[in-house]
């Protein structure tokens, strides 16, 4: 059969149409469900992420709300520390209204040199107390009469006479020098804000509860200085 | 090509050489040190010493501490100066460790001691100024010594007296040590400074009594002025706590530091409160050197390993081991200082002079400050059985000589 023949042939091109419809509907089928799978993959995926992003928000959340509450801890000890400072600062203030528990802790019978005097319960304008009341020092205070200062540079310095270049002694060290001056001194009324900020520095510098009491007992002559440790360092055991 | 190291020449050529080139601004110890290790030195013929001086309380983490000669190699290795006009990482975060472990302002770096002094008194002027002083003055205790330069010299009240050297600075005044009345007296309205060791250092050790610094502290609250601690001996945890007025009821305004602070490289700092961090402007004060990376690094190696309450609480109880021992041996009057910074005075009749050369003999290095005292400033790490070992040599070393 030519060609010819063939193109003129009503029942092939029957058969051709008939072929190509059917092609075109499966193709179509395919296309549908090709784009339903799409779509059902797409929101599958948009839920899934839905549901991770929802997770992340809630451990976000949380975590916020743990460096929230960490953070108001560490205001909560900050200005618990700077109450502190301001005790030890301005204790003769907060003596005088009546919030100063520390003084409760001193001896009677001892000098008293902060409470001697009110001359240093004036209104502290500045960041610093004012009216600090000199203190008994731990130390030793007897000691021989001070020495001309030698070289500094010089260690090693072993074999010659130290002070032979260098003018004579200074004038000696006054006897009373490290003794407490008289008690109507009016800056002596406030040896218990020295004491606050000395407790405080010790702390900050991790000395011991123990040691910052000895000091405390020794230099301060407190008795019992479990308030101004307590206000510190917080309740002790 | 590296160069071949040169043979040691010993002890009366290296004297020879000094004789014959160098100021005769020292008189040294007649011993060649060539290496240290912890709290060891060893002479250029072999010889062991037990160091309780530390180069005068610089290297406090004991010598060639691993951590301090490590740092200073990896920084040199790297970058070793660009001057001031640039910026450096281990200086600023020297900085901020100096600053937020002390009184939380600002700092400003030194080559050594006394130039943090000057800084402190430039501060200390130029505040005063800033509140109408025409003539600033400050104050500071007989016996202090705040360095050679000539402002901290003119602070030093036994040095500055002497006249070959005149004139000095005005505006400095002295009053006798833990003198609350002359304190109080001599604060005024002039007043820009009190400017305080507040353990004379090189005076014997001699702590100033509480009383003194809160008056100090109370008498510059007044008057305004500033209170200056020079914590340059005292400071890097020589007392047992990283600075000495920690041990005090009183906080100063500015802070000095140098000696330790760099573990054997020159490095001095004046740290400040935030109110006196603020008073130096640009062109104010300057160095070349100063804060340079090699020197920071090792300084921030040093406070890493002495910022540590363990290491302090350690220094507070060999302290008290050893003042309690000393103060035990015959021909001890007393003993003085916090910490590891201890002087020892001797009864009258003996000579601190020859019991420190016979000390050096025995191989134990002290310093003597004056005729009376023995000071001992040996190593933060130092052991227990170096103790011992110092003990009984001074210890023999009186029964001796005494």
């Amino acid at each position: 059969m030519s060609r010819k023949d063939r193109r003129h042939d009503p029942e092939t091109a029957e058969r051709v149409t008939s072929i190509i419809e059917a092609a075109e509907r499966a193709a179509a089928a395919l296309i549908d469900k090709a784009d339903a799978n799409a779509k059902r993959y797409l929101a599958e995926a948009e839920a899934e992420a839905d549901r991770v992003a929802a997770a992340r928000l809630q451990a976000l959340l949380e975590t916020a709300d743990a460096l929230q509450a960490e953070a108001e801890a560490v205001r909560r000890e900050a200005a618990r520390l700077l109450e502190s400072l301001r005790h030890a600062e301005l204790g003769p203030q907060a003596s005088s209204n009546g919030r100063q528990p520390a003084a409760a802790g001193r001896p009677p019978a001892a000098a008293e040199p902060e409470e001697a005097s009110p001359a240093g319960s004036g209104e502290a304008s500045g960041p610093r107390a004012k009216h600090l009341a000199a203190v008994p020092h731990p130390e030793p205070a007897a000691g021989p009469a001070p020495w001309p200062v030698p070289d500094p540079d010089r260690a090693g310095e072993l074999q010659d006479d130290p002070v032979a270049s260098y003018p004579g002694p200074p004038a000696p060290e006054p006897t009373g020098a490290t003794a407490a001056p008289p008690a109507d001194e009016p800056h002596r009324s406030d040896g218990a804000a020295g004491a606050r900020l000395l407790a405080t520095q010790m702390a900050v510098s991790g000395y011991s509860r123990r040691e910052i009491e000895a000091k405390l007992r020794e230099g301060f002559r407190i008795e019992d200085p479990t308030a101004i440790l307590d206000a510190i360092l917080g309740p002790g055991d | 090509m590296s160069a071949a190291p040169q043979a040691a020449i010993g002890l009366d050529e290296v004297r020879s050489l000094e004789e014959r080139y160098l100021m005769r601004t020292y008189r040294r110890g007649a011993v060649d040190f060539v290496r240290g290790e912890g709290p060891l030195l060893w002479d250029a013929e072999g010889k062991e010493y037990l160091d309780f001086l530390t180069g005068i309380s610089v290297c406090s983490l004991g010598h060639c501490h691993p951590a301090v000669v490590t740092a200073v190699q990896e920084q040199a290795a790297s970058l070793m100066h660009v001057s001031n006009l640039f910026y450096t990482e281990p200086m600023a975060r020297l900085a901020q460790r100096l600053a937020d472990s002390s009184l939380g302002g600002r700092v400003f770096f030194a080559n050594s001691g006394t130039e943090a002094n000057e800084c402190a008194i430039k501060i200390a002027r130029k505040h005063a100024h800033g509140r109408g002083i025409a003539q600033p003055e400050v104050v500071s205790f007989e016996s202090d010594f705040h360095g050679r330069t000539y402002g901290s010299l003119s602070a030093t009240p036994n040095l500055a007296r002497n006249e070959a050297l005149g004139p000095m600075l005005p505006g400095f005044r002295s009053v006798p040590r833990g003198d609350v009345a002359s304190l109080r007296e001599a604060v005024g309205e002039r007043t820009a400074a009190v400017l305080i060791e507040p353990i004379q250092g090189e005076s014997g050790i001699h702590p100033i009594a509480d009383e003194a610094l809160l008056a100090a502290r109370e008498a510059c609250d007044e008057s305004g002025a500033l209170l200056i601690f020079d914590e340059i001996q005292t400071g890097m945890g020589r007392t047992g706590s990283l600075w000495a007025y920690q041990q005090t009821p009183v906080r100063p305004d500015v802070m000095t530091t140098a000696k330790a602070l760099g573990g054997g490289m020159p490095i001095g700092a004046c740290v400040t409160s935030p109110a006196a961090g603020e008073v130096l402007e640009p062109g104010d004060h300057g160095s070349t050197f100063a804060g340079g990376p090699v020197a920071t690094a090792a300084a921030l190696a040093v406070i890493a390993v002495v910022d540590d309450p363990t290491l302090l609480r350690r220094v507070r109880e060999l302290g008290e081991t050893l003042r309690g021992r000393l103060g035990e041996l015959d021909g001890v009057e007393e003993v003085r200082g916090r910490g590891l910074m201890i002087g020892v005075g001797l009864v009258e009749g003996i000579d601190a002079a020859t019991i420190g050369a016979d000390l050096l003999q025995r191989g134990l290095v002290v310093n003597v400050p004056n005729p009376s005292t023995l000071r001992l400033l040996p190593p933060l790490t130092i052991e227990s059985e170096h103790l011992d070992r110092a003990v009984e040599l001074i210890a023999a070393s009186i029964a001796r000589l005494h």
